[in-house]
C-alpha cells in the first residue's frame, strides 16, 4: 500500500499572538472598504462642522459643549476602524485566549492533493478541499472555515520561502474559496 | 484501566440532523448561552416600562398628542418586547440554518459512541472526541438531545429518530446521571 505524500505539513500550537491575529483577520474581513470610507467621510465632516461652529458660533457654554461633542464623535468615527475597533478586538481575543488556553492543544495539518488531514487530540478530519466553506488569507494567518462558524487557523510563521510553491498549489486547489483579505474589493 | 472508561455504553448509528432541527437547536443553545439568554426577563423589563407609560397616559386621558414622550417610549418598549420574544429567536434560528447550509459536515450521517467519560462522533470525514466535563449544557427536547460543548463551536445533537424507546430511555437516564446539574428537559 503506497502512502500519500503531503504537499505541505504543519505542526503547531496556537499562541496568544496567533489567536489575536486570527480575530483581527476575521474582523478585517467582515468590514468592507465602503463601510470604512463612509465612516471616515462622516467623521471628517463632523470634525470640520464642529470646528467651524466652535470658532464662528461658539457662544454659550451649552453650544460649546455640543460642538465639542460633535468633534469627539467625528474623531471616534474616524478612528473606529483603525484604532478603537482593533484595540477592542485585541483585548477581547486576549481575554478569550487566557480563559481557554488550557484547552488549546497542538495540531497537525497535512495538505494532500485531494484533501486536508487535520489531527488534534480531540479532532481527526480528512476534509476534501471542496468541503471548506471559505479560506481567508491574511498577513499573519490563514483561516480555514469548515462552516460559517467553525474554523481552523494556521499561523504563517510556520512557513518559509521554500513553502511558497506548496502554498500556491493549495491556493489553486481551493480555487474561488481562497480569499486574500488585502486584495478583496 | 482506560478500557473501563472508554468502554462503549451505547452506539447510535445513522444520527442525521435535518436543517430545521439544527436551526432550532442553535436557537435553544443561544437561549442558554448567548444573546437570547434571559430574553423573557429582558422583555418583561420593557413590559413593565410599557405598563408604566400606559398608566401615565391613562391618567392623562390617553392624550397621545400632548404626551409624545411616553407615547414614544411605549412604542419603543413594544418593539423591544417583540424583538426579544419573536424577532431575535427567529433570527437565531435562521442563522443556525444558514450555518447548516454553509457546512458540508453537518448534514452527514453520524455514528455516535457514548462512553463513561465522553463521546465520539464519527462521520465520513471527521471524528470528534469529547468529554462530558466539556459539556456546559445538556438539553433534551421532544425530538433531540442537544449538548453545548465548551471546547468546540459545533453543537452536539443526537436525534431521537435514530433511537428506539429503550435506547432513548437509557440515554436520557445516562445523561441525567452523568450531568445532573447541566441536564434540562424542554418541550421546545
Amino acid at each position: 500500500m503506497s502512502e500519500k505524500t503531503p504537499i505541505l505539513t504543519a505542526d503547531y500550537i496556537i499562541t496568544e499572538h496567533d489567536y489575536i491575529h486570527t480575530s483581527l483577520a476575521q474582523r478585517r474581513f467582515k468590514t468592507s472598504k465602503s463601510d470604512r470610507l463612509i465612516m471616515n467621510i462622516l467623521g471628517i465632516l463632523a470634525i470640520f462642522i464642529g470646528l467651524y461652529m466652535l470658532i464662528f458660533s461658539g457662544d454659550g457654554i451649552i453650544k460649546i459643549i455640543c460642538w465639542i461633542l460633535l468633534i469627539a464623535m467625528g474623531l471616534f468615527s474616524v478612528s473606529f476602524y483603525e484604532i478603537i475597533g482593533p484595540s477592542l478586538v485585541r483585548i477581547q481575543a486576549r481575554n478569550e485566549y487566557n480563559a481557554n488556553k488550557e484547552k488549546i492543544g497542538s495540531r497537525n495539518i497535512a495538505f494532500y492533493e485531494d484533501e486536508v488531514k487535520i489531527v488534534s487530540d480531540r479532532y481527526i478530519g480528512n476534509i476534501p478541499y471542496r468541503y471548506f466553506f471559505q479560506v481567508l488569507d491574511d498577513k499573519k494567518v490563514i483561516i480555514f472555515y469548515l462552516d460559517e462558524n467553525d474554523y481552523i487557523s494556521i499561523p504563517k510563521r510556520l512557513f518559509t520561502d521554500k513553502d511558497n510553491d506548496a502554498l500556491e498549489k493549495i491556493k489553486f486547489l481551493l480555487g474561488k474559496k481562497y480569499v486574500c483579505i488585502n486584495q478583496r474589493k | 484501566m482506560s478500557e473501563k472508561y472508554n468502554k462503549c455504553i451505547m452506539t447510535i448509528e445513522d444520527n442525521e440532523i435535518p436543517l430545521m432541527m439544527y436551526g432550532n437547536a442553535y436557537m435553544i443553545a443561544h437561549m442558554r448561552r448567548g444573546r437570547l439568554k434571559g430574553k423573557e426577563w429582558k422583555a418583561s423589563i420593557f413590559f413593565a416600562i410599557w405598563c408604566g407609560c400606559m398608566l401615565y397616559m391613562a391618567l392623562k386621558h390617553y392624550d397621545l398628542i400632548s404626551n409624545p414622550v411616553p407615547t414614544g417610549i411605549s412604542i419603543i418598549c413594544l418593539y423591544m418586547m417583540t424583538y426579544y420574544l419573536f424577532i431575535l429567536p427567529n433570527r437565531m434560528k435562521l442563522k443556525g440554518e444558514h450555518i447548516y447550509k454553509s457546512s458540508h459536515m453537518l448534514n452527514k450521517t453520524e455514528k455516535v459512541k457514548i462512553t463513561r467519560d465522553g463521546y465520539t462522533i464519527e462521520n465520513k470525514c471527521e471524528t470528534i472526541i469529547g468529554y462530558w466535563t466539556d459539556i456546559l449544557d445538556c438539553i433534551e427536547t421532544n425530538s433531540y438531545y442537544l449538548m453545548i460543548s465548551e471546547y468546540s463551536k459545533r453543537l452536539i445533537i443526537i436525534s431521537k429518530k435514530c433511537l428506539d424507546d429503550e435506547q432513548n430511555e437509557k440515554l436520557a437516564e445516562f445523561l441525567k446521571k452523568t450531568m445532573p446539574a447541566k441536564y434540562r428537559k424542554t418541550k421546545k
